[in-house]
Parts: C-alpha cells; sequence; structure tokens
C-alpha cells in the first residue's frame, strides 16, 4: 500500500491500543522525509513526553525537537505540542480581548485535564496553531476511546450551543448589555430569561444546584459568547479535516483488543457524519510469525495458535470491506520506548513508499 | 485477599484488556459466593446523542445481572427527588436549556451518574456493584467530576449531596479501584500512572491485575515462533521490576466462548476482591 501525504492525519482508536505512540512514530518518519510536522496530542503517556523530551511544564508550548534519542538527527525538525487546555482557554481570551474567560470559575473548571472540554479545545487549539505556523501536515492525535466521535462532534457542539436559545437571549439583550460589566449583565440577564419564559426552569434549577451556581453558569454563558468568535473560526477546521483530500483519517485498533465491533462502530458513526473513507491501522499483528508454526493438533500449542490465529483472522475479514485500506503494524518487542517508536516510524516508511 | 468487600468496584484500565470481560466474571464469581453482585454500565450520551448506542452484554454473559445506566433517566429520577415531582423533572431534562447545560457541562452526566450508584447502594445494603467504567482518562473524568462540581456550586441541593458522595466514593472501606492492563511494559506503565492519578484524587489504593498473562502457556510456546517467545519473556521482565505493584494476573484463555472463558479465570477471580 501507498499511503499519500496529506495536510493532516487523524488518529482515532479505541483507546489503548497504541494510537499515540503510533501517531508520534507516523510523525518522526514524515519529518525524516523532510516534511515540516506539527504533531498534536493529548494528554500521552509520560513514556512518550520521554521520548519527545516533554515535560508537563512545556505543555501549550510548542517544542521542537531536532534529534531523538536512537533515531539520531530528524531530516527537518518536528514540532511537536502537548495539549494544555488552560492555556489553550488563555489564549482564546487574549485573542477575543475577554480576559474574564480563563478566570471564570465553570471555565476554569471544564478547563482542566479531565474536565471535559478538550476535545472542544483541541480543536480551537490547531486552528491557532495554523494560523501562526506553517506546516504540511499536522499530526493530530485525538483524545482515547469512543468517546473520540465527542471530538468529530464538538464542533456541532459549538455550533448548536451558540445556535440555540442562548443566542436569542444574548442578541435580544443587545449591545448594552454585552458592554456593561458582568454583573449588571447576569441581572440583566435574569430579567430576560424570565421574559424568555424559562424563569420557572432556572428557579428550580436554582433550588437543586444552588443560587450561585445559576449565576456563576450564566456569566460563563456570557464570557463565552463573547470569545465567540475563537469558538466559531474553529468550525473552519471541520471542512478542512473532514475533506478526503486534504486529510487522511486513520482508525487504530489492535488484535489483542479484537474489538472488531467497536472499531466498525466508530467507522459507521464517523462515516455517516462525514461521509468519508478511512484507513484502519492494524497494530500488534502476529499472524505472519504464527503462519510458519505447526504445533501437533491436540496439544495446547496448538489451542494457543489456533486462538491467536482465529482471533486476528476475524478481525481482519470483518474489517476490510469498510476501510480504503488495512495498515499493518507486527507486535515490536523492543522493551525500550524510543526503540519501540523507531521501529514504528521504519513501518510507516514502507507503508508509505 | 483478608481484606473486607467493597461495595463498589470501579474497573478501569485502558481499552481492551478485557475489562468487560473480567468484570462480568467478577460479578457471576460474586453471585457464586452467594453475594448480592450486579455488573453495571454507564452511557453518558443519552441526553445529547439521539442515536445513543445501548452496549448489549457479550454473547454468552447474559445471565449476570446487569443494569444500563442511563444518564437522562438517573438525571430524571435525581430532579424528581429533589424536587418532589416526576412532572417537573420529566419537563426539565426535556428543555433546550438543560440539555446545554449538560452538553457544555460534561461531567454533570458523571455526578448524576455516580449519585445514581451510591442511592441504589444506600437503599440496597447488600448490594455489591461491579462498575464497567470508561477507559483510563475518562475513568478519571468520572471520579474528579464529583468534586470539581463541589467546587462549581457551592451550596444547593447538589452541593450537599456532593459533600455525601463524595464521603462514600474516597472511602477506600467503601469503594475498590481495579486496574486491568496488559503484562508489557509499555501497559504497565500506564497502569502505573493511572494508579498514581487515582491516588493523587482519593485515598484509594488502586490495584493493578495483568490479563492475557501467558505464563501458564510457557511449556507450549518452547517451539513457538520468536514473537511470541518474547512476549513471555517480557512479560516475566514486568513481573520482576514490578511485582510488588501487581495484585494478580490472569492467563490468556483460548476459549473463545465466555462459559469456557469464565472456567479459566474462576480460580483467580477472588483475587479481585
Amino acid at each position: 500500500m501507498s499511503l499519500p501525504l496529506r495536510s493532516f492525519d487523524l488518529f482515532f482508536g479505541t483507546g489503548g491500543v497504541g494510537k499515540t505512540t503510533l501517531a508520534t512514530a507516523r510523525a518522526i518518519q514524515l519529518a525524516n522525509e523532510g516534511q515540516r510536522v506539527l504533531l498534536m496530542t493529548i494528554d500521552p503517556a509520560k513514556r512518550l513526553k520521554d521520548i519527545l523530551g516533554l515535560n508537563d511544564n512545556s505543555a501549550g508550548e510548542i517544542a521542537i525537537i531536532e534529534r531523538l534519542p536512537e533515531v539520531g538527527e530528524l531530516k527537518v525538525p518536528l514540532h511537536a505540542l502537548l495539549m494544555s487546555p488552560p492555556r489553550t482557554i488563555q489564549r482564546m481570551g487574549e485573542v477575543a480581548g475577554v480576559k474574564e474567560l480563563s478566570q471564570n470559575r465553570i471555565v476554569e473548571v471544564l478547563a482542566r485535564p479531565h474536565g471535559g472540554m478538550n476535545e472542544i479545545l483541541a480543536l480551537i487549539e490547531l486552528q491557532m496553531r495554523l494560523k501562526d505556523g506553517n506546516y504540511d501536515c499536522v499530526v493530530l492525535d485525538t483524545p482515547p476511546g469512543p468517546h473520540f466521535l465527542d471530538f468529530l462532534d464538538g464542533l456541532e457542539k459549538i455550533r448548536k450551543f451558540f445556535d440555540q436559545r442562548f443566542v436569542e437571549i444574548f442578541t435580544s439583550l443587545g449591545r448594552r448589555a454585552l458592554e456593561t460589566p458582568s454583573k449588571g449583565l447576569v441581572s440583566g440577564l435574569f430579567d430576560k430569561v424570565v421574559g424568555a419564559g424559562v424563569n420557572k426552569l432556572l428557579s428550580y434549577l436554582q433550588k437543586v444546584t444552588g443560587e450561585r451556581f445559576v449565576e456563576d453558569f450564566l456569566s460563563a454563558l456570557e464570557v463565552i459568547y463573547r470569545s465567540r468568535s475563537s469558538f466559531m473560526q474553529g468550525l473552519a477546521m471541520e471542512e478542512r479535516l473532514s475533506d478526503p483530500t486534504k486529510a487522511n483519517w486513520f482508525l487504530v485498533t489492535s488484535v489483542e483488543q479484537g474489538k472488531f465491533h467497536e472499531a466498525l462502530d466508530i467507522q459507521k458513526a464517523a462515516g455517516k457524519m462525514h461521509n468519508r473513507e478511512m484507513y484502519l491501522v492494524l497494530n500488534k499483528t502476529l499472524s505472519h510469525e504464527l503462519q510458519d508454526w505447526h504445533p501437533n493438533a491436540g496439544s495446547s500449542a496448538f489451542a494457543l495458535r489456533e486462538s491467536l490465529m482465529n482471533k486476528e483472522n476475524l478481525l481482519r475479514e470483518k474489517t476490510r470491506p469498510h476501510f480504503a485500506g488495512i495498515v499493518d503494524f507486527p507486535e515490536i518487542l523492543a522493551s525500550s520506548p524510543t526503540q519501540h517508536v523507531k521501529q514504528l516510524a521504519h513501518i510507516w516508511s514502507k507503508h508509505a513508499n | 485477599m483478608g481484606e473486607s468487600l467493597k461495595r463498589l468496584y470501579i474497573f478501569t484500565g485502558k481499552g481492551g484488556v478485557g475489562k468487560t470481560a473480567l468484570s462480568l466474571a467478577f460479578t457471576r464469581w460474586l453471585q457464586e459466593q452467594g453475594h448480592s453482585a450486579t455488573y453495571l454500565t454507564l452511557s453518558q450520551q443519552a441526553l445529547t446523542d439521539d442515536t445513543a448506542h445501548i452496549d448489549e452484554l457479550p454473547a454468552g454473559w447474559e445471565k449476570v445481572p446487569h443494569i444500563h445506566l442511563e444518564l437522562e433517566a438517573a438525571a430524571e429520577g435525581y430532579i424528581t427527588k429533589k424536587l418532589g415531582s416526576a412532572l417537573l423533572a420529566k419537563w426539565i431534562v426535556k428543555t433546550a436549556f438543560f440539555r446545554a447545560l449538560v452538553n457544555m457541562l460534561p461531567g454533570f452526566g458523571y455526578v448524576i451518574s455516580v449519585g445514581k450508584i451510591l442511592e441504589m447502594l444506600h437503599a440496597d445494603p447488600q448490594l455489591i456493584i461491579v462498575l464497567d467504567a470508561p477507559a483510563s482518562g475518562h475513568a478519571l473524568t468520572m471520579m474528579e467530576a464529583t468534586s470539581n462540581f463541589r467546587e462549581i456550586f457551592q451550596s444547593g441541593l447538589v452541593f450537599e449531596d456532593t459533600e455525601k458522595m463524595l464521603a462514600k466514593l474516597y472511602d477506600p472501606q467503601h469503594t475498590g479501584v481495579r486496574i486491568m492492563t496488559l503484562p508489557t511494559t509499555l501497559a504497565m506503565q500506564e497502569a502505573l500512572e493511572l494508579k498514581e492519578a487515582v491516588h493523587k484524587l482519593a485515598p484509594l489504593n488502586a490495584k493493578i491485575y495483568l490479563n492475557h498473562s501467558l505464563k501458564s502457556w510457557s511449556e507450549a510456546i518452547q517451539d513457538a515462533p520468536l514473537a511470541l517467545k518474547e512476549k513471555l519473556r517480557l512479560e516475566a521482565e514486568v513481573m520482576e521490576l514490578h511485582s510488588q505493584d501487581v495484585a494478580g494476573r490472569f492467563a490468556y484463555s483460548a476459549h473463545p466462548d465466555a462459559a469456557g472463558m469464565y472456567q479459566d479465570l474462576q480460580a483467580a477471580l477472588g483475587g479481585l476482591q
């Protein structure tokens, strides 16, 4: 198979299948072929940070990697970005001139590493980085798990969020209200909300969640709304990421995992939403090695071989018709993480040519 | 062993390590020991996604008592209790405002789900819940959500409830976190990172278990291709380095069916207590 070069390589996965490691290896391979690459990753395991020489202090900033242990000097330096949601929020606030954005208590909690806004913020960060940098290819490692759809869904959520009742409320408040200090807006907003007929709802909600929360939530809405340009600009990313001539989509799964149902579900959902093809990256394949092993029928070795072979074959059989191609990565046995990534990068280069 | 049973077992770990099969097997084992146990999964998206995919139990496990917790139903139930009106609650969860709230604050859904789980445990003092939790990162989101929202709310009924919830959820006598992983260096390191993250959050001692162990297949692997021999060697290496961190090992099962798999796992399941 010959994998095309595109402006974006998106990695999705069912979680724990080596997705981040494969994305890193892909970025290294592309940089070694002379491409200017930005690798964006969210919450990688510590060993990957170690390989790339990243640490939590450098989160949110682009690290320029010229050489890697055991890999040596890269043909073109690799830019790597460890996502930091709070930093993204801060930058959004600066860009939109809404410094309260990073000070709002609700927004602050949401922007924590496990606060739940990572997917949306990743898209916004990507959009901001593309404005600054000049890249041949962005390798994007999406958050793990079947929840990756949230990531694709992120833009839809933004759209819905700004499309719905809130926009009506805010626009009906008019410019005057948006320019007054937030406290005035919040009480003004209450009046409008009363007018909009949701006063009952809010009073019930207030009883359950506390008065302070409803106020904080409304002011969170306000600062987010005032920073909406950043959110809305993120929408432009959707088209670019969905365009098959601009992006390769890789769905990563592992033979070990053998969860073809889950992989197919993801493929189906993504296909429905974006109507495009994707590659299946099959990690930790064993069948090439097992082929030449012929233990005696009835032995426990035979049972083990059958079981491992069947698992892998079933996975291939069920998934093949639904993907543009299957990209094989045999099980890497090196115990050193850098060796591991180096060998994966080598396999990528074989698939690319 | 020697430890008393917990009320809530949170099974987590990276995807594809056999978390679902192990938590189902453990539930069945608890039942067979005469305990009242149920397997439980969550769906977070019910409120926002019309086509929410409801997971069915993998074939062969249907007899294990199981609950699929729907977020919308849990939210409705919670609000009903708090406001004393099912009609109001039904209306609230259907409003655009409430949906936007859950959309924007995904952790809110977890708080409701965790609250529901704790309520079930409170209502039935004999019940043990085995929660097949989302993969690593999302499990942390779930466990963190309650304290995050306690900070957000500061007052009101939910706030009072989150206080009580945290006392239970973070109580090591009540809650056990079980991290499933694979016998490789990298998977082990990830499990250790997760264990540390859980520990930072709460005084819970998360226990790590290796699944798909090849140790009991040593003999069969003697003449196997290099890849398998290496896997076996790497597993031994992991055990040498981390033996004190590993609470138990589950052998790779060559049985494709649930019954056969349960038979293979059975003897070691007590170690999950």
